[in-house]
């Protein structure tokens, strides 16, 4: 809740002026570490389901924060903040009706995943990563620059 | 074990002649040499393998052509001779000679009976009616006949050789990952002329567009010595790296089109090849471009 007002009150300030642009830039560092910090649980979670760690009992907290982030990443792209460092592509802003939808698939993807894993239903579980991942992948190649 | 992974392979090439599946053969063959990305131009929702993807480079920006099965603007008048040509010397038809833009250097190691499987499979494919469209080059490679240049100076060709001290898994991989997969013509810097650079094979570049292509040698610091042959296969099927990144742009089209199409056979073979090689140290700088804030108001 706390982290959904800092988003909020970010998002308002970068969207409320040119003046802001120094927030602009805050928000895009922001985004990065979020970003981070998904591909991180995803890395987590894969070696889970992939049955190279036996931690299953903390699948459900990478799928919660999975879940969790998934709600935030469209919101994490305000106008005003593509510029500097960033690998966001011009399309995220120019097809933004595309780019919602591609986040909103991610959210559902998500959504079933975490359904899964709380079900404790193991053997969907593969699937239903592969189906999150590849929503990740699809997203980051219309809407992710190869430039660093 | 050995033995018996190369009976499995002796079995499986016999079943394979049996069934005369000699599309089967060009589809696996299309699959692993990946077609597909570079003659498609996705992007701009291009027919399949009808051509027109642009590849920028620092010789120019080149447009695959098209190799539909149409007879007018695609390869339906090629003969087998043509297309074995094309594939193992690197010249067209009408005898010019290709620019390495197109990886004849790797294509040309691939056996003969798999690149007329290959062209099988192709003319199996729906024809697309769509005129190639002219490279554009630097000017000073188009007044000299630059491409017949680089051919005959940096090009040989041949077939892939085996190496019978390693397994037959080895050999397969080795074979999928340097006559098909020519995952060394973007993971190789290159020096003057686009020439590949002998000592960091596989050691990755920043491209000219400033993408960090990484270093697939097994290096542990600077490559993939970290990464498990498992982990290279779950790459392989899913895109998703060992940090939990997933792939994006031109690989993410390489696992789609080809990468996770490939049977875990072939997928394997081809992470033990990978894990087999020299390492390199070779740290990919990531070269961060700004974008000027001026640029967008």
């Amino acid at each position: 809740m706390k982290m959904k007002s800092i988003v909020f009150g970010m998002v308002l300030l970068a969207t409320t002026g040119t003046t802001w642009s120094a927030d602009s830039e805050e928000i895009i560092k922001y985004r990065n570490s979020v970003m981070k910090a998904y591909a991180g649980h995803t890395g987590a979670a894969s070696r889970i389901v992939r049955g190279k760690v036996d931690y299953t009992d903390q699948l459900s907290l990478h799928a919660t924060a999975m879940r969790d982030i998934s709600m935030l990443t469209g919101d994490l792209f305000p106008a005003d903040s593509d510029f500097g460092e960033t690998r966001a592509k011009d399309e995220v802003w120019s097809k933004r009706d595309e780019f919602n939808e591609a986040v909103k698939e991610n959210q559902q993807a998500a959504e079933a995943f975490l359904k899964v894993v709380n079900s404790g239903d193991a053997s969907t579980q593969a699937e239903s990563f592969k189906a999150l991942t590849d929503s990740c992948k699809g997203c980051h190649d219309k809407f992710r620059s190869e430039e660093e | 074990m050995l033995r018996l992974a190369a009976y499995a392979a002796l079995l499986v090439s016999l079943q394979a002649m049996a069934a005369g599946n000699i599309l089967e053969q060009g589809r696996q063959v299309f699959l692993a040499a990946n077609c597909q990305t570079c003659h498609t131009d996705s992007d701009n929702n291009g027919k399949p393998l009808s051509g027109g993807r642009e590849l920028h480079s620092e010789f120019g920006t080149y447009y695959s052509p098209n190799i539909t099965p149409d007879k007018k603007t695609g390869i339906g008048n090629w003969s087998d001779e043509d297309f074995v040509r094309a594939l193992r010397d690197g010249i067209s038809p009408d005898g010019r000679y290709y620019y390495p833009s197109f990886p004849f250097t790797s294509y040309t190691k691939m056996r003969v009976d798999d690149m007329l499987a290959l062209k099988a499979y192709l003319f199996s494919q729906p024809a697309v009616k769509l005129q190639n469209r002219e490279h554009e080059l630097p000017f000073y490679m188009r007044i000299v006949p630059s491409a017949k240049f680089w051919n005959k100076r940096y090009f040989e060709p041949g077939e892939f050789q085996g190496d019978p001290q390693q397994s037959a898994e080895w050999n397969h991989g080795a074979y999928l990952v340097l006559a098909m997969g020519h995952c060394i013509e973007c993971h190789t810097p290159r020096k003057a002329l686009g020439v590949m650079i002998e000592d960091k094979l596989f050691a990755g570049v920043q491209d000219l567009n400033g993408a960090a292509i990484p270093n697939i040698t097994p290096h542990k610091k600077t490559g993939i010595g970290r990464w498990s042959v498992d982990d290279i296969v779950y790459y392989f099927q899913s895109g998703i790296s060992l940090s939990g990144d997933a792939a994006g742009g031109k690989m993410a089209g390489i696992i789609d089109d080809s990468l996770s199409k490939l049977p875990l056979s072939d997928q394997r073979a081809m992470a033990v090849y990978l894990k087999s090689l020299k390492p390199v140290d070779n740290q990919i700088r990531k070269n961060k471009k700004k974008r000027k804030k001026e640029e967008w108001e």
